[in-house]
């Protein structure tokens, strides 16, 4: 098995600004350079902070911390 | 030319900037990155037996951590998927569970009968079935079922759990394959108004108890069901259902207590039509 980088819950807020990520007055993720265009996961949704789970690639793609939304990913 | 990794990137970082002595980095399956508010001084920490690397963001500086970003975007783009820590034990988890194949028979049976929602709730609701069969924590699992599937996934979750799927709705489906409206009517009545199923919970009176039960029933005759089943978990819950048959035993002379079935804190009785 090849090393993983995983981050703790503690971390998110920090992980979000090293990817050019910050929070709009609503706790979404949102670019850091164009604060009106919101991220998205997968299947399309925006995300806030508490939701986030992590990110993949795909013109980076957000992940929710979420059952449904895993299980949604396998299917990709 | 061997080319440069994340990974030596960031074995780089550890050793050269923040002058930690290698190899702590080598060899290890996971690199968490935390914020350890009460360690300042401590940058990495180590553990050998979980082969766990601690990378704490907050003794890095301003500097460091732009160095930590172009190994996290490199991370990201050679496939790798950026976890939360709770994240990638939920997916570990999920995959183990897939490939184990223990609810697939139930799944294929229900593809393409039911609406696609609900069969993404009742793939949800089998896994979080398998984790409680663990004795595991599945508060956050449930919630996320009704989170997305509000009130319905919520039923769908509890029918599951106490093996409705199986046990009626199967043998329904199976009863009523000429008339496929007959199956959706009651499948309708059985997952959006659980008429087949009373779950008390913490926050239920007796008095709700009881109009649930009437009610339920009245609906069950009509359609020729014949049958409900009142669920209790843990001491109070079963307590309010044992009081409630007792001292609203005047209301349910329509029914005959079948069967019952008591363990562990878990009740559940089966009510027949008188």
């Amino acid at each position: 098995m090849s090393s993983q980088i995983l981050f703790e819950e503690n971390a998110k807020k920090e992980i979000l600004a090293l990817l050019d990520k910050t929070l709009d007055a609503d706790n979404m993720i949102v670019e850091k350079d164009n604060p009106l265009q919101k991220v998205l996961t997968f299947d399309g949704e925006e995300i806030s902070l508490n939701e986030l789970g992590g990110v993949q690639k795909g013109s980076e793609v957000f992940i929710k911390n979420n059952l449904v939304s895993l299980f949604r990913l396998f299917k990709r | 030319m061997t080319k440069v990794t994340w990974l030596d990137k960031l074995k780089h970082l550890v050793k050269f900037e923040l002058k930690i002595n290698a190899p702590l980095v080598d060899n290890r399956k996971f690199v968490i990155i935390n914020r350890n508010n009460t360690t300042n001084e401590l940058t990495v920490t180590d553990n050998s037996e979980k082969q766990v690397t601690y990378l704490n963001l907050n003794s890095l500086t301003d500097t460091q951590k732009e160095m930590l970003k172009p190994i996290l975007r490199e991370y990201i783009d050679n496939e790798n998927k950026l976890l939360q820590v709770e994240t990638a034990e939920l997916l570990e988890n999920l995959n183990a569970y897939k490939k184990d194949k223990t609810d697939q028979q139930i799944l294929t049976f229900f593809q393409g009968i039911i609406p696609k929602e609900d069969f993404e709730a009742l793939q949800a609701s089998l896994y979080l079935r398998t984790v409680f069969k663990q004795g595991k924590n599945i508060i956050k699992l449930k919630r996320d079922i009704r989170n997305a599937f509000g009130t319905r996934g919520n039923n769908i979750a509890n029918l599951c759990s106490a093996g409705y799927f199986e046990e009626f709705l199967i043998p329904i489906y199976n009863a009523t394959k000429d008339n496929e409206n007959k199956f959706k009517e009651l499948y309708e009545l059985i997952v959006n108004n659980v008429v087949l199923a009373i779950f008390v919970h913490r926050d239920m009176s007796l008095e709700e108890i009881s109009s649930q039960i009437i009610k339920k029933a009245e609906i069950s005759k009509k359609y020729g069901l014949g049958v409900i089943h009142i669920h209790g978990i843990g001491e109070s819950n079963v307590a309010k259902i044992k009081n409630c048959l007792t001292q609203k035993e005047n209301n349910f002379t329509a029914f005959l207590e079948k069967s019952v079935f008591e363990k562990d804190n878990i009740l559940i009785i089966e009510l027949i039509l008188n």
